[in-house]
């Protein structure tokens, strides 16, 4: 049985996000919505598996601001929901966010978002935490999986009852961190959808209305004051007049690190909501410390927030922090470097530490590569030999990539993308070059999905100023880098049930593209030609569909489509095969040259047309 | 009654850390401890670095543990093995398989691969209690990727008074999909049995 549908009462281990998706059906939620991003996906991976049993609706959606619209909609028409993102994200979502806050909503909702302090799998370091003060809504900043779980339930119950959207804030360490979970019961509310007509609270177009609703929202915001001290979040522990602020997975750090420093007298207030802060906690713990040391991820905000809060009370302990210097702005935090500040705020000085002979030993680097049968290595290598064979040189044409594992094409050998910056980007900024004159070609690349997320209005403003732009889309029919999720060009929803299938060359030639051809990436020899056209192409935008689905799901699949040796008798050994395609399934020996390991190898082909003597031959199964 | 114990599981996507992970976690569930895992999962199916901290016990709290601190390390791949040594210290255990899926990098020349013989000196200059497997071919002996199983097996034997062995075999099989549980339950046994002349000897 499925462990996330396990008893009340029952302990089990789970991930935080499957514990998140268990609070889920806890807080009797009927929508549930998002798009791929870690360390989010879980969430919704781990409720589609179970969605028809259970009777929630579940999927993915184009982007986070249709996610979050789509979860809208249903909470403003009385049912419960929750809709899930990485940071960037919210950042996607926010412009309707803002507008929610003056709505509110009618049934329960969540918005999880995910930070990643570090970052692991993330383009910024976002604290999203501000989001709660720039919208003004409540957010609760759960430490553990336990706590995650059951903040969304209470988060759904006092959502509805302020009728304002709650935020979860999550870091990586609590979404990926697998535990024992006490499971609750699982609610079913019995709900029909009805939207309310009430034109002030759902037209934004009266500035009359606006100006009221803020009001609403800051009256919204007072009751939610009288509950945050209570949020089952929030820990408050008095003993010494020595005390440490935290909150998230840090405080975890901070107890473990007091127990191992043998320390027992040191207070600690843990915060699990930051908007609003639970100011009768807080103003018991400054009153009790003479020194408080804040332990927090990322931006100060805490530090912030309380320093300057203290400024009302008339006697105010000694802070110590971010802010001058015992802890680090940027990554995440481990229990090392707590150990090292909790040290020194206690102490006067950093924990005594032997220096590790066992550090010393030199280890390769191993950034991950693209996959052994990548479509998207043949893409890029293609188009690299396109530019080479025009007369270019690599620097003459910027490839502005995007967001998806194609980002990966930035290591040696192929070094192809010169930018990843945001979902989308890759078209507008290849645009935005070309609209500033620049006279040389231009080529985007983007992936299937996040063509969708953020890609059609900036190919609909090239074709609109025909600019000379090149657009490789990489559909390797699937959103791959988050683990395979489904996106409005599949035929599949996020249950495996049918959908209908948005074709990316239709979409194109919709939005007025009239070059438009599509290639197999694995056909290596073509592709070189289907570029060269396009970079030669002088008459507004070319859009090359490079369709081949991604090779690791096609290994899950069984799908081998050819087996790949290499003949000896022509190798000689050049190692172009190598350093020019850098494929992980091709490995030097020094006795026999290049050699293929069957294990890894997803039978592409691909090498077969590197090869410039012609020595790796493939045969097509079966 | 463990008061901590801190595993890393540590090697490289694709070869089943996360597998394997979990179905220790289970078993220290199982057995009554708090567990927390801390995983790094981003591109762990694209052939990075992939660590798994599992730690149980009377009181654990924390998905990570301080550098040093890992009271066993079981590496799938050996080149992993020296990356975590930062975690170890002369007290720790390292069950190793040993072989390595080679990094681009040093595939490509651009950085030099540690030969195997070279990480045992390392570790043997330095008075780290390391076991070598060949749990790979094991595994290939099988038809099936089962190293991680088999080292699951290493684990278990050296380990035997923290878990009762059934009670690994069973997290195995809630674990592993259906129709892999009994090769694997195989593979298991097999590593079992590699520390059981071990220990013996």
């Amino acid at each position: 049985m499925n462990t996330i549908l396990g008893h009340a009462g029952e302990k089990v281990l789970l991930m935080g996000n499957e514990a998140i998706a268990r609070g889920a059906l806890e807080g009797g939620v009927h929508v549930v919505t998002g798009y791929p991003g870690t360390p989010s996906s879980e969430v919704i991976m781990a409720l589609s598996r179970i969605s028809e049993k259970v009777g929630v609706k579940v999927e993915w959606f184009a982007n986070e601001k249709v996610a979050f619209e789509v979860a809208l909609a249903a909470s403003n028409a009385g049912l419960r929901s929750m809709v899930t993102m990485k940071a960037p994200g919210l950042n996607v979502a926010s412009d309707s966010i803002f507008s929610a806050a003056y709505c509110g909503v009618n049934g329960g909702m969540i918005i999880l978002v995910a930070d990643d302090p570090g970052p692991h799998t993330t383009q910024t370091e976002q604290d999203s935490r501000f989001y709660s003060i720039l919208t003004g809504l409540p957010m609760l900043d759960p430490s553990s999986p336990q706590e995650a779980k059951d903040a969304v339930v209470w988060g759904l119950e006092i959502s509805e009852r302020l009728k304002l959207p709650v935020f979860l804030r999550t870091t990586t360490r609590v979404n990926h961190t697998t535990a024992d979970i006490v499971l609750g019961d699982v609610k079913r509310l019995e709900r029909k959808p009805i939207f309310p007509r009430d034109l002030p609270r759902y037209v934004r177009a009266s500035m009359k209305w606006n100006y009221e609703r803020h009001r609403w929202l800051d009256e919204r915001m007072k009751t939610a004051e009288k509950i945050s001290d209570n949020c089952p979040l929030n820990s408050l522990l008095l003993k010494g007049d020595f005390g440490i602020i935290t909150s998230g997975v840090s405080y975890l750090y901070v107890v473990e690190v007091l127990k191992r420093l043998n320390v027992g007298d040191c207070s600690i207030l843990k915060i699990g909501i930051c908007n609003p802060l639970p100011k009768k906690l807080i103003n018991s713990f400054l009153s009790h410390c003479k020194h408080i040391l804040f332990v927090e991820e990322l931006t100060p905000f805490l530090e912030f927030s309380i320093r300057a809060f203290s400024t009302l009370n008339e006697n105010s302990p000694k802070f110590y922090g971010k802010l001058n210097g015992y802890l680090p702005f940027e990554g995440e935090l481990n229990p090392s470097i707590v150990k090292d500040a909790v040290s020194r705020f206690l102490f006067s000085k950093p924990p005594h530490r032997e220096s590790n002979d066992l550090e010393k030993f030199k280890v390769p680097s191993r950034p991950p590569p693209m996959c052994p049968g990548c479509p998207h290595r043949s893409a890029y290598y293609a188009l690299l030999t396109a530019i080479r064979r025009l007369g270019y040189k690599r620097e003459d044409v910027p490839i502005f990539g995007d967001i998806g594992c194609y980002a990966l094409s930035l290591q040696k050998p192929l070094e192809a993308i010169w930018t990843e910056h945001c979902m989308g980007a890759s078209i507008s900024m290849a645009l935005g070059l070309k609209f500033a004159g620049y006279d040389k070609p231009v080529v985007a690349t983007i992936g299937d999905s996040t063509f969708f997320h953020a890609g059609l209005p900036a190919l609909a403003d090239a074709v609109h100023l025909k600019e000379n732009i090149v657009v490789v889309i990489l559909d390797n029919r699937i959103t791959a880098m988050t683990g395979h999720q489904p996106h409005p060009g599949v035929e599949f929803k996020a249950d495996g049930s049918k959908a209908v299938e948005v074709d990316i060359v239709d979409v194109v030639k919709g939005l007025g593209v009239e070059k438009v051809k599509v290639v197999d990436p694995y056909d290596i020899v073509s592709c070189i030609k289907v570029f060269e056209e396009a970079l030669t192409n002088r008459n507004g935008v070319f859009v090359i569909i490079a369709r081949r689905e991604c090779a690791l799901l096609a290994r899950r699949m069984g799908i081998k489509l050819h087996s790949v040796h290499i003949n000896y008798d022509k190798c000689v050994k050049c190692r172009s095969c190598i350093s020019t395609f850098g494929c992980p399934a091709i490995l030097w020996n020094d006795e026999k040259g290049p050699v293929i390991i069957p294990s890894l190898c997803n039978g592409c082909g691909s090498c077969s047309y590197i090869c410039p003597f012609n020595a790796i031959e493939v045969e097509k199964n079966g | 009654m463990v008061e901590e114990f801190n595993l890393l599981v540590c090697g490289v996507g694709g070869q089943g850390v996360l597998t394997l992970s979990r179905i220790i976690a289970l078993s220290a569930l199982k057995s009554n401890f708090k567990v927390r895992v801390g995983e790094t999962l981003g591109m762990s199916q694209r052939g990075g670095i992939v660590n798994s901290f599992v730690r149980f016990g009377k009181n654990v709290l924390s998905p990570l543990f301080e550098k040093g601190m890992a009271d066993a390390v079981i590496a799938l791949d050996y080149v992993e093995a020296a990356r975590s040594l930062q975690y170890a210290s002369k007290r720790t255990v390292f069950l190793v398989d040993s072989n390595t899926i080679p990094p681009l990098s040093t595939i490509l020349g651009l950085e030099s691969l540690p030969d195997l013989d070279h990480v045992k000196r390392f570790f043997k200059e330095n008075a780290v209690k390391a076991y070598f497997f060949n749990a790979f071919s094991i595994a290939s002996s099988l038809s099936l990727p089962t190293s991680n199983t088999v080292m699951l097996g290493v684990f278990g034997r050296l380990f035997q008074k923290i878990f009762d062995r059934n009670v690994l075999i069973s997290a195995l099989r809630e674990i592993v999909p259906a129709k892999y549980v009994e090769k694997n339950i195989e593979a298991f046994q097999l590593g079992w049995r590699l520390m059981d002349d071990n220990v013996a000897f």
